[in-house]
């Protein structure tokens, strides 16, 4: 079912392939004061897995997607991808990135914010790579449209697909579906199971939703707030392909639970909070 | 859009109660008597002896005037805009260079403009005949400066900053930054500058052909009604400056809707 793993040992695995992070801290300043962000936090997650941090705010697990995606610089200890550090990777256009707020273009229509990381690429964009995605992501027929036109949903797929013109070795997805409403949230993670399942790529999300991260990783890494640390690494080994019916399963129940109790203690308050 | 067709009529009724006002205060408070005891208009003209005098004066009058100013607001318009986004983007190239570009441009609005004017006036000297005035150039252009600059800079600087993130993600630079993301996120707060910079030009120039010394344009003709006591073709002159004035603003009010379309409905949905 699931593994106490220490992490400390999870990082002596291979570095050379999937997400390695290494005894990363963060610590930011504000003013004279010390904030501790990510206070040594090692996690390894195998080439082609679905990885999510999961963790109430403030504990430090966008930070460590901003860190991996060179937004932000580590402290001390390192994060790599297939043994290749973050500006590496941006360098060889290996990454594609999901916001919680889509940062789309407004003044771009579908189609051409999708094409955005190709033209600072360089790359040639293969129309059909480019009709192909644009349908996996069930956008067809609105390619033209603006994104004041589209519903939040609509616009994350956007960003989705954005992510994935450039073929990512990693794809980092922070909080995509946080600022969506329940219903729109739980048919994008059923959506986004079916993208992943067709182009799978190596996945780091972040995400304070119990459920949806239990559905959709691999792993889970739990973490806590201040400082951020992570407290216990969750083996997810529901059978893939995953369906909506897993859900009722009492495997999948049992690992809600143990998530649970790691964010709010054994106290029973299962408020599983993208329910 | 529920509010669209209730503004129209408010406007209107807006305009039309202000013209009410005006003409019962110049029959009534600011009326006086003839010797014959009769009531006469004195200070303020009734709106009908300006359009009476605005008919006896003649289109040609007024149209020879409006396209010396114009061409003065416009060239000070242009060289003004031009200063103002090259100083903004100078300053966005090299940040140290930010404060003392910002400092400039406070200056230009600091000063009074009236004193800047015989100023101009003495280094140019006066204007050839049926020439535009430089200092009314210059003023037309000092008007502008602030506005754009401030606008241009504060709308490179309030770009999402998630947009930046996406695009150094995907290995961009500061170059591809400023091309796909900064110039155009800048766009709609010029465009909101240049919407106040073009009647500000427009009356920045005629306050420069007072001190400019032109022998056309609305200063010397204003210059020339009051000194001559007509009051109504004072009033009409005032009147028309001020709607050549407002069609600058509404002009580029439409050019923005229709350059940067975004920007109307961007706020209404997030």
């Amino acid at each position: 079912m699931s593994s106490n793993t220490d992490a400390t040992t999870q990082s002596n695995q291979a570095l050379g392939s999937g997400i390695t992070i290494s005894n990363l801290s963060k610590t930011f300043k504000i003013g004279k004061e010390k904030i501790v962000a990510i206070d040594n936090a090692s996690l390894h997650s195998d080439r082609g897995s679905f990885l999510s941090l999961l963790g109430p705010s403030g504990c430090g697990k966008s930070t460590i997607l901003r860190i991996l995606a060179g937004l932000e610089t580590p402290t001390s200890g390192f994060a790599t991808v297939d043994g290749k550090d973050p500006q590496d990777l941006r360098k060889n256009h290996e990454l594609g990135i999901a916001f919680q707020d889509s940062a789309l273009l407004p003044w771009r229509s579908v189609e051409s914010n999708i094409k955005l990381p190709l033209e600072i690429s360089g790359e040639e964009l293969d129309p059909k790579v480019l009709a192909d995605i644009i349908k996996l992501v069930g956008l067809q027929g609105f390619e033209n449209a603006k994104p004041a036109q589209l519903s939040g949903g609509m616009r994350q797929r956007v960003s989705i697909a954005r992510a994935l013109i450039v073929q990512p070795s990693v794809l980092l997805l922070d909080e995509p579906f946080g600022a969506l409403d329940d219903m729109t949230r739980q048919r994008l993670n059923l959506e986004l199971l079916r993208i992943w399942t067709e182009k799978p790529a190596t996945t780091l999300m972040v995400t304070h939703g119990i459920s949806e991260a239990i559905f959709l990783s691999d792993q889970v890494a739990v973490m806590s707030a201040r400082p951020g640390r992570i407290q216990e690494i969750i083996e997810v080994d529901l059978p893939r392909p995953r369906n909506i019916e897993m859900m009722r399963t009492p495997e999948f129940h049992s690992l809600v639970d143990q998530a649970s109790e790691l964010l709010f203690g054994a106290h029973g308050e299962i408020a599983a909070d993208d329910q | 859009m529920t509010s669209s067709h209730p503004r129209f009529l408010g406007g209107t009724a807006g305009s039309l109660g202000i013209v009410g006002i005006w003409w019962i205060a110049s029959i009534t408070v600011f009326a006086r008597t003839n010797s014959a005891g009769q009531s006469v208009t004195g200070s303020i003209p009734t709106p009908i002896e300006v359009i009476q005098k605005f008919g006896a004066d003649g289109f040609e009058f007024y149209s020879k005037n409006a396209a010396m100013t114009l061409s003065e607001a416009a060239i000070g318009f242009l060289l003004g805009n031009i200063s103002a986004i090259s100083l903004a983007a100078l300053a966005l190239a090299l940040p140290k260079f930010e404060n003392l570009a910002t400092q400039i441009a406070v200056i230009t609005y600091c000063i009074p403009i009236v004193a800047i004017g015989p100023i101009i006036r003495l280094v140019l000297g006066a204007p050839g005949q049926g020439q535009p005035a430089g200092a009314a150039i210059a003023l037309a252009g000092l008007s502008v400066f602030f506005t754009t600059m401030i606008g241009a800079l504060t709308g490179v600087k309030s770009t999402d900053q998630a947009s930046l993130d996406v695009v150094s993600v995907y290995g961009g630079n500061a170059w591809h930054k400023l091309i796909k993301v900064q110039l155009l996120s800048a766009l709609p707060s010029v465009f909101a500058a240049l919407k106040i910079a073009a009647p500000a030009s427009f009356l920045g120039a005629i306050l420069g052909e007072y001190v400019g010394g032109p022998d056309l344009g609305f200063g010397p003709a204003l210059v020339n009604a009051q000194q001559n006591l007509e009051v109504a073709r004072v009033w009409g002159l005032a009147l028309v400056s001020g709607a050549i004035a407002g069609l600058g603003y509404f002009l580029f009010g439409f050019i923005a809707r229709k350059v940067v379309p975004w920007s109307a409905t961007e706020k209404s949905n997030h």
